[in-house]
């Protein structure tokens, strides 16, 4: 029954408020610990700490199923339906775009808002529960220096969104040559270029989800609620910029779900990929910012 | 643990107020290093508030802190020396208590190994690869302490520890805090229940609506106990003149289910009885009575007057 500590783990506060990382010799001589500084190491932590509870069948189980047969049901309705579905996609294309060296990929560009949805309600879900199981609590007493915990989250769920994406992108690219073959979609212009064209169409894929991701934990942060989180943030940019580019076109050019479809289709007509790239960095920079601030200043009260 | 100050916690018109709602009004504090401090009040008299902005979780109006020598303006400077049980158990639930608490151990930066040892304190070794979701209560209570103790801390703040447990369950937690106690902890425990953490405090914080109505030694607010006599004629029709002996002599009396309570010491039992029989009336009920703990801590905190009878309040 020894409750005691190694004096190795034993951290201590400087003045500044950095925690310093000790070890004590066997005489008993602190010497200073070396290799990354304090803070990456305990982002690194906190992304572990976060690994550890989300690594789970009902979180990482769940949403990389539904991700892995979004991908594959895009891919058949890319083939299979070819351009008579709904628009689903910033890609969703006519036999002439899955004939094209791009068609590889189509159905995967046709997942795009699919896969950004459940990204947005898992990032939603991930802050969320801190909230509704109370872990936020002493998490944010174990680390007051809160924006650590919000980029050690940010980390976790960046490395699991670039997993789904590959996933996702594997998925759809071993499906293809499949369906283009029952489908009868020749596929002799598919060979040019072929890795390029998929690592191309897997960046642009995962800076969307990325984004959509950022905006889910936006959300959830400020209202924390998973529900709020993720019907706001669906409803505004499957219903609300729908609507507004009724009314006005030009205004959703420039609104995130917009954007977020020129990425995945490597620039559309109303937003070239450049533009579209950087706005995109913009948006999900901008959502950073704010779930961050609102983290470190709000009090803890749940 | 050489290091902890000898105050462990000091706050000075410590306040924080929701809107207009004032939850904890001025609150000053000094809190021994070393045993168990209870924190006592009724729901809602601000405890977890207090508990709250000592933790760096909130931050208040007014007022300032210390916690084991640091401002709670920077509660980085400290947090790697405090552990804390707030409010309810907060785990995932659909992973074993295991991986909670390794969870805890990565975003702290404890090694492994320890949590080995902390399940080991808190007797969950052989149930840590269980479910949380399978967990009884008990032990849910129980692995939220050991999440607690993980940073092997010097100030150790455990709210509500006992909430929901069963009285073994109880007397389990209450034996567990003592031990960490006395390992040279400072363990706070809120409560509001004063009979749950009467068996293990040393010092006692009594607060009300926000406010401090007692903190000092445990022994301290026993010394507040009152003591009486309760007494009742055979005749009804002669607790009047009862009453005017009584009073005559000097006693304070209140009536009391269908005698008196006479503010004095039991032992004065006999004499009171002499002074009824003196005018011819005769007892049927004489029973010397103390107040328990409980009692004092709910007159105290039922009593809108109570600060003003506390010596040691603030």
């Amino acid at each position: 029954m020894n409750a005691t500590i190694t004096t190795e783990a034993r951290t201590h506060a400087d003045s500044q408020g950095e925690v310093m990382t000790t070890r004590t010799t066997t005489t008993g001589a602190p010497v200073a610990g070396g290799g990354p500084s304090p803070a990456l190491k305990r982002i690194v932590g906190i992304a572990r700490s976060e690994t550890k509870r989300l690594a789970r069948w009902t979180f990482a189980g769940v949403g990389l199923g539904v991700i892995a047969f979004f991908a594959l049901l895009a891919t058949v309705v890319a083939f299979v339906a070819g351009n008579t579905g709904p628009r689903m996609g910033a890609m969703a294309g006519s036999s002439v775009d899955l004939e094209s060296s791009l068609g590889i990929v189509a159905g995967l560009a046709m997942a795009a808002d699919l896969i950004g949805i459940v990204i947005l309600a898992l990032w939603a879900a991930a802050v969320s529960s801190d909230y509704s199981t109370g872990w936020v609590r002493i998490t944010v007493q174990a680390e007051p220096r809160r924006w650590r915990l919000v980029a050690g989250k940010l980390l976790t769920l960046t490395v699991f969104t670039l997993i789904a994406t590959t996933i996702a992108t594997v998925i759809s690219v071993v499906a293809a040559p499949l369906l283009a073959n029952a489908a009868g979609v020749s596929t002799a212009a598919w060979s040019a270029g072929t890795v390029g064209t998929i690592a191309s169409a897997w960046f642009n894929l995962a800076v969307a989800v990325l984004v959509w991701g950022t905006i889910g934990f936006t959300i959830a942060i400020v209202t924390r609620s998973a529900i709020v989180a993720i019907a706001g943030g669906i409803g505004y940019l499957m219903v609300f910029e729908g609507l507004l580019g009724m009314v006005a076109d030009e205004l959703t050019t420039y609104l995130p779900g917009s954007i977020l479809d020129a990425v995945v289709a490597g620039g559309n007509a109303t937003l070239a990929y450049g533009p579209a790239l950087a706005l995109a960095a913009l948006f999900g920079a901008a959502a950073i910012g704010i779930s961050t601030l609102v983290f470190s200043r709000r009090d803890v009260t749940s | 643990m050489d290091h902890t100050p000898a105050v462990a916690v000091r706050t000075q018109g410590l306040s924080r107020s929701f809107g207009d709602i004032v939850a904890v009004k001025e609150l000053d504090l000094e809190l021994p290093a070393h045993g168990v401090i209870g924190f006592v009040g009724p729901n809602g008299s601000g405890k977890s508030t207090t508990i709250r902005m000592l933790l760096g979780l909130i931050k208040p109006t007014d007022g300032q802190a210390e916690v084991l020598g640091q401002s709670i303006s920077h509660p980085e400077r400290y947090a790697d020396r405090v552990g804390a049980l707030i409010e309810n158990p907060a785990f995932v639930p659909d992973i074993t208590g295991r991986a909670n608490v390794e969870a805890m151990a990565l975003l702290r930066g404890v090694p492994m190994s320890r949590v080995d040892e902390v399940l080991e304190i808190v007797d969950l070794t052989d149930r840590s690869d269980s479910k949380v979701s399978d967990y009884s209560l008990g032990m849910k209570q129980r692995l939220a302490i050991a999440i607690a103790i993980l940073p092997d801390p010097e100030l150790l703040v455990l709210d509500e520890p006992t909430n929901g447990l069963d009285p073994a369950g109880i007397v389990e937690v209450r034996e567990l805090i003592r031990q960490l106690a006395d390992e040279g902890r400072t363990v706070i425990v809120s409560s509001h229940l004063l009979s749950e953490i009467e068996a293990a405090a040393d010092h006692l914080i009594v607060i009300r609506s926000g406010e401090l109505l007692f903190v000092g030694p445990l022994a301290e607010l026993l010394e507040q106990e009152q003591r009486y006599v309760d007494v009742e004629p055979e005749d009804q029709a002669q607790l009047e003149r009862l009453a005017e002996c009584y009073r005559a002599e000097g006693l304070d009396i209140e009536p009391e289910n269908g005698g008196y309570r006479v503010l004095a010491d039991p032992a004065e039992a006999g004499r009171l009885n002499g002074i009824a029989a003196d005018a011819g009336i005769l007892l049927r009920r004489v029973v010397p009575r103390s107040e328990t703990l409980e009692d004092v801590f709910l007159r105290m905190t039922a009593d809108p007057d109570g600060p003003a009878h506390l010596s040691r309040a603030a």
